[in-house]
């Protein structure tokens, strides 16, 4: 099956990084580390991916960038005191998709 | 019928291409790309990306409207909460005058970045009832809440002299209202809750979502200004999501707990889903109105604490095809 989903690294710079046009055409979903997942096939995606200067990575790439941070959140939440991790939660694993 | 020779005077146009300045409601047909092809007035439903904030920060609280907006307080990583307030223009935030107590899961409320109420939330793990001024200068200490709460929701009126605290922990059903000078018990909310959405005035507000206790729920409260009434559900029951608008009619939530994208609008009697977060997160910061809505900060974290976003649901002119099929 094709892949519907693409993935690339991107600073996300601030205004103008993602337009109010852009984000109404394309379904943009960003992930720790500077990993976005837009739609595969998609020529509005692909252009705004050559606009950011995006680095396109696999999924098993981009899950591994996705993996490091939140292992690193992880870490840092598992170092609380108890009283500490009662009044938040701990970091969740993120799985991205194909 | 009318055609569209009678409303314009003159038949729809067969051009090449399409024309270099056509008026709002203009119609013609391109006859390159076999399109017909209209200049209307397009309602964009869509969060874009703002620049980052200088401070980290997530179980925050804001203030006032997209180009003239507050944050305050918050966690900028464990474990300590932090004090720092931020003003952002419309375009850059600026680090300002830090409030008098280090704090987070605060409540917050205000019409601009000169003019702001901090109240509630935690300095180290019990709840505090404190409450701050902000008049644009200098944080003041003035009257606490009669019950000290954290994870509260907020709606805040036009100014720093009538607010809305409703839920919280440890009194979930709690709400007080503000008058400029003191906190005073009104009406209890229908579904005690914390980590909800509040959005509107002292006197018109909405309180979102939310947890009720243990479990996450879609439950939509309407405060008329005097009394809470159970109305349509959110479409997802949620927490940690962030409410803005301006009054019980329109509002918008957006995110929650653990990384959710969503956004959904309230026309009065019912949510929409509508264009989601570019990134999704929960315990932001919110300012604004259901149509020109501020988002910053939140979790999951480190990386989200100084994302920043935009939302517009303005009518904007644009160049469309119109579907024949």
């Amino acid at each position: 099956m094709a892949k519907t989903k693409q993935y690339c690294v991107a600073e996300n710079w601030g205004k103008g990084f993602i337009e109010h046009s852009e984000s109404s055409r394309i379904k943009f979903a960003g992930y720790p580390g500077n990993v976005w997942q837009i739609p595969a096939h998609d020529k509005g995606a692909n252009l705004w991916i050559h606009k950011v200067l995006g680095t396109v990575k696999t999924l098993a790439e981009a899950q591994a960038i996705v993996d490091a941070e939140v292992t690193a959140a992880q870490t840092s939440w598992d170092a609380l005191s108890d009283e500490e991790k009662a009044d938040s939660t701990r970091p969740a694993d993120i799985t991205l998709e194909e | 019928m009318a055609t569209y020779k009678d409303i314009h005077g003159f038949k729809i146009q067969n051009v090449s291409s399409d024309p270099p300045a056509p008026f709002n409601g203009q119609v013609w047909y391109n006859s390159t790309t076999g399109n017909l092809r209209a200049k209307a007035s397009v309602s964009v439903q869509a969060w874009s990306t703002a620049n980052a904030m200088n401070t980290a920060r997530f179980y925050t609280a804001g203030a006032g409207t997209q180009t003239s907006a507050l944050a305050f307080g918050g966690r900028s990583g464990p474990p300590s909460p932090i004090a720092n307030a931020e003003a952002y223009n419309g375009t850059n935030w600026t680090a300002i005058t830090s409030m008098n107590t280090a704090r987070a899961y605060l409540g917050g409320c205000g019409d601009s970045s000169t003019n702001a109420l901090a109240f509630g939330g935690t300095a180290s793990y019990p709840a505090i009832g404190n409450t701050e001024l902000w008049n644009g200068s200098n944080w003041t200490e003035v009257n606490n809440l009669n019950t000290a709460r954290k994870r509260i929701a907020v709606s805040g009126a036009g100014s720093n002299t009538a607010a809305l605290a409703f839920g919280g922990v440890p009194n979930a059903d709690a709400v007080e209202l503000w008058n400029g000078s003191n906190w005073t018990t009104t009406t209890s909310l229908i579904v005690g809750r914390q980590q909800a959405a509040g959005s509107g005035t002292s006197t018109s507000a909405l309180c979102s979502g939310g947890e009720s206790p243990g479990a996450d729920v879609a439950s939509n409260e309407l405060w008329n200004g005097v009394g809470w009434t159970e109305v349509g559900d959110l479409n997802s029951a949620k927490k940690g999501l962030m409410g803005a608008g301006s009054g019980n009619t329109s509002a918008i939530v957006f995110g929650g707990s653990p990384a959710i994208a969503d956004t959904e609008s309230w026309d009065g009697t019912s949510w929409t889903e509508v264009g989601n977060l570019n990134t999704g997160r929960n315990q932001m910061g919110p300012a604004g109105t259901a149509t020109t809505a501020l988002a910053f900060g939140g979790l999951p974290g480190p990386a989200n604490g100084t994302k920043t976003e935009e939302w517009s649901a303005s009518p904007t002119p644009a160049v469309v095809t119109i579907e024949t099929s």
